[in-house]
């Protein structure tokens, strides 16, 4: 029992003298299932740094536009997920005799008795403990391990996508603990604090904006057309605005969401074999006519100057990074790091490039259930599944949750 | 909106009605034992830990599920706790697990008193007791019952087929019309603060497509499962679009041949919202002042179809709400 839930799995990585080692472990019986990596940390490490290019078959095969696969698309698009599934694996394996092949059907086996346990509306909470100073096993995307059992018969290829465990399973990779409260207002409503894109006006962010603007407050919304005279003033505008974030209620709740719909550049190699020198939001233009593109490493120095001088806040809300790559780490100066540095706890990303649509559409299925006060892990595993559903579309996959998936919105009374 | 007529037979609905008692009973009486578990969840340990059974593995099954799982506030959140794993243990060892479990729990209820007053002393006792009574005399109908609901909840659900359609449509609460607003992508406009009913129909053709009294239609066709089946389970999840409203969730059975009962779920559109005043200035000022005052994503009402936790269809219908 960690964070306010009784997790049915917890996945851990235990350092030892030979190597890590990989264990599974069913809550309701203690068992574990080990498996020996002598090789893992480096390849951990390049593998999540390399995961945005590695989704990227996937992702050109989604498309940009398109939200529903058809039946061919949705088996092609299984296929390309158990490729990387396996690929993954096997990566991890190397030097430690055993292969990939062999170790799915065995872990899909072992952890069989949990998901029949758990049918329906109550699927298994997964938990992917770290320890303080070794967040080696938080960086494994174990959302597309093919481990899950499948629907029997199986009536058609959207079911086939059930077996990748980010489809069947809450999974909590809690930071430090991580909030597990969200105050709204005194009205009851969330209060959102927007972060979109001012420029052209693309329907995915245009959709967020509208959804949110009719289900919870939306306290600020920046940047405006008009009040960013160039990219200068906008690293201290954006400074001020996260700044200006309310202090968290007490330890464990905090008081609202911090909602990014904008174009993100994670930096490193890109998808088209460039490479991107800064990660850096892109925000639409400056009224000098220049991008407004901040970089983090701005932004960071920003924060870290005001602070200098007496500024001091966490960031205590939930950060919704609704843009490309947001939780990718092909940079040493990483968005995801750079928040949790700023103490922030509750983080939604992404692993690869999103396209506008898909992207409105993830955020509007996760908002129907979080402002409805479902937990936060429960609401992310419903979104992926509902573009499923929906679209026959994985997109949602590219979705990870960085804390504590028991996180809720609070009643009021 | 015409009014739908159920077109089951009295047979029929005696039938149904026999069997969803029966069902009931089951649940019921399951329900009752998992509580009775979970109350004496620590005697139970001790009775089992005490008890050199014949089929040790099973045994030690049992023991650990008893000890994995923390008792919760609430009794009935750890009793469904406990059937879930139950449920696990009986799959992975069969018929082993299945008797022990059952023997030990039902002995253990008809002992409750027994085991309250005399328990300390007589535990050894107790548990040699236990040991030769696993054949135990016990209440037949009541084992059966229990019995037949455990098999009930690890029957492998196959896919029933089903060719047919469902129809939602809307009304007044009460009434039969809405006014469907048919150029318009078949928008029904709805007042805020007043109350409606969302109506619900299954029928086995695709008659239904095409009427123009109905609002959305769609098909539901499942057909790699049973044939057999003259009543086809479904869970419908209703999403009223408002997030106000929570979500329904309504188990239905229908029939093969011929239209269903109408399902009726009413609900009251929530009033007007006041709109913190710092967002439409600000949200107008990022887009340019292009945002129209009255800007709104219209909610649409959805209804999901699923099946033994199969998903098969969404059915939406758009509604228009007034600012």
């Amino acid at each position: 029992v960690s964070a306010g839930l009784t997790f049915d799995i917890v996945i851990k990585l235990l350092p030892g003298e030979a190597g890590y080692k990989l264990s599974f472990q069913r809550s309701f019986d203690d068992r574990p299932y080990d498996i020996l990596l002598p090789n893992l940390q480096g390849r951990a490490e390049n593998l999540r740094k390399r995961l945005s290019v590695l989704l990227n078959p996937l992702r050109r095969h989604i498309g940009l536009v398109q939200l529903k696969l058809d039946e061919a698309q949705t088996k092609r698009a299984a296929g390309y997920l158990d490729r990387l599934g396996y690929g993954m694996l096997a990566l991890l394996l190397e030097g430690s005799g055993r292969r990939a092949s062999d170790i799915m059907p065995e872990l899909a086996e072992f952890l069989l008795p949990v998901f029949l346990s758990r049918p329906g509306p109550s699927p298994p909470i997964v938990e992917i403990e770290a320890a303080a100073l070794d967040a080696l096993a938080w960086r494994i995307p174990f959302e597309f391990l093919p481990i899950a059992p499948l629907p029997n018969p199986q009536l058609n290829e959207r079911e086939g996508l059930e077996r990748f465990l980010g489809f069947r399973a809450l999974i909590g990779r809690s930071l430090r603990g991580g909030p597990s409260e969200l105050h709204p207002d005194a009205s009851g409503r969330v209060p959102v604090h927007l972060f979109a894109h001012a420029g052209e006006e693309l329907p995915g962010i245009k959709k967020q904006r509208l959804y949110l603007g009719n289900n919870a407050a939306i306290v600020t919304a920046w940047p405006s057309k008009t009040s960013v005279p160039d990219v200068f003033e906008g690293v201290s505008q954006l400074a001020e605005r996260l700044l200006s974030l309310p202090p968290p209620v007490r330890d464990n709740a905090i008081r609202g969401i911090a909602h990014f719909s904008c174009h993100y550049m994670a930096g490193g190699p890109d998808a088209n074999g460039g490479y991107v020198a800064e990660p850096a939001f892109g925000f639409g233009q400056c009224t000098d006519g220049s991008d407004l593109v901040i970089s983090i490493f701005e932004l960071r120095g920003e924060l870290e100057a005001r602070q200098a001088l007496g500024s001091r806040a966490q960031f205590a809300a939930l950060f919704f990074l609704n843009a490309c790559e947001t939780a990718a780490s092909s940079h040493d100066d990483t968005l995801l790091g750079f928040l949790q540095s700023r103490s922030a706890t509750a983080i939604i990303g992404s692993e690869t490039l999103l396209p506008d649509q898909l992207a409105g559409e993830f955020a509007i299925e996760f908002y129907r259930e979080f402002l409805r006060s479902a937990p936060i892990g429960k609401a992310v595993l419903n979104a992926r599944r509902r573009l499923l559903e929906l679209f026959s579309n994985p997109v949602g996959l590219f979705y990870t949750f960085y804390g504590n998936p028991a996180l809720q919105v609070s009643r009021v009374n | 909106m015409p009014t739908m007529h159920n077109a089951t037979s009295s047979n029929e609905n005696s039938d149904n009605e026999d069997n969803n008692d029966a069902a009931e009973q089951i649940q019921r009486q399951t329900e009752r034992m998992f509580k009775y578990l979970v109350l004496y969840r620590g005697t139970m340990i001790e009775l089992f830990q005490g008890w050199t059974a014949r089929r040790q593995n099973a045994v030690d099954e049992v023991l650990n599920v008893l000890k994995a799982i923390p008792r919760k506030q609430d009794p009935e959140d750890t009793a469904k706790e406990y059937r879930n794993l139950l449920v696990a243990s009986m799959r992975r060892l069969g018929a082993d697990a299945f008797d022990t479990w059952f023997h030990g729990i039902l002995l253990a209820q008809r002992n409750l008193r027994t085991m309250q007053k005399n328990f300390g002393e007589q535990a050894q006792e107790m548990s040699q007791d236990m040991k030769e009574n696993t054949g135990f005399d016990f209440t037949k109908p009541m084992k059966e019952s229990v019995v037949d609901g455990v098999r009930d909840v690890l029957a492998i659900r196959e896919p029933v087929n089903y060719e047919g359609v469902i129809a939602l449509d809307i009304a007044r609460f009460n009434e039969s019309a809405i006014g469907w607003e048919k150029p318009d992508g078949r928008v029904a406009r709805l007042q805020r603060g007043e109350a409606y009913e969302l109506h619900v129909q299954f029928a086995p053709d695709k008659l239904l497509i095409g009427s123009p009294a109905r609002g959305v239609v769609k098909s539901i066709d499942i057909r790699d499962g049973d044939d057999q089946p003259k009543m086809i389970p479904f869970r419908l999840l209703v999403d009223f679009g408002f997030i106000e409203l929570s979500p329904e969730e309504r188990t239905v059975t229908v029939p093969r041949d011929r239209a269903s009962t109408v399902e009726l779920f009413p609900f009251s559109v929530p009033s007007a919202k006041q709109q913190s005043s710092s967002y439409s200035a600000d949200v107008t000022a990022a887009v340019g002042g292009r945002l129209p005052p009255d800007e709104r994503l219209q909610p649409e009402i959805s209804v999901s179809v699923y099946q033994h936790g199969r998903y098969l269809e969404t059915c939406v219908l758009p509604i228009a709400v007034p600012t």
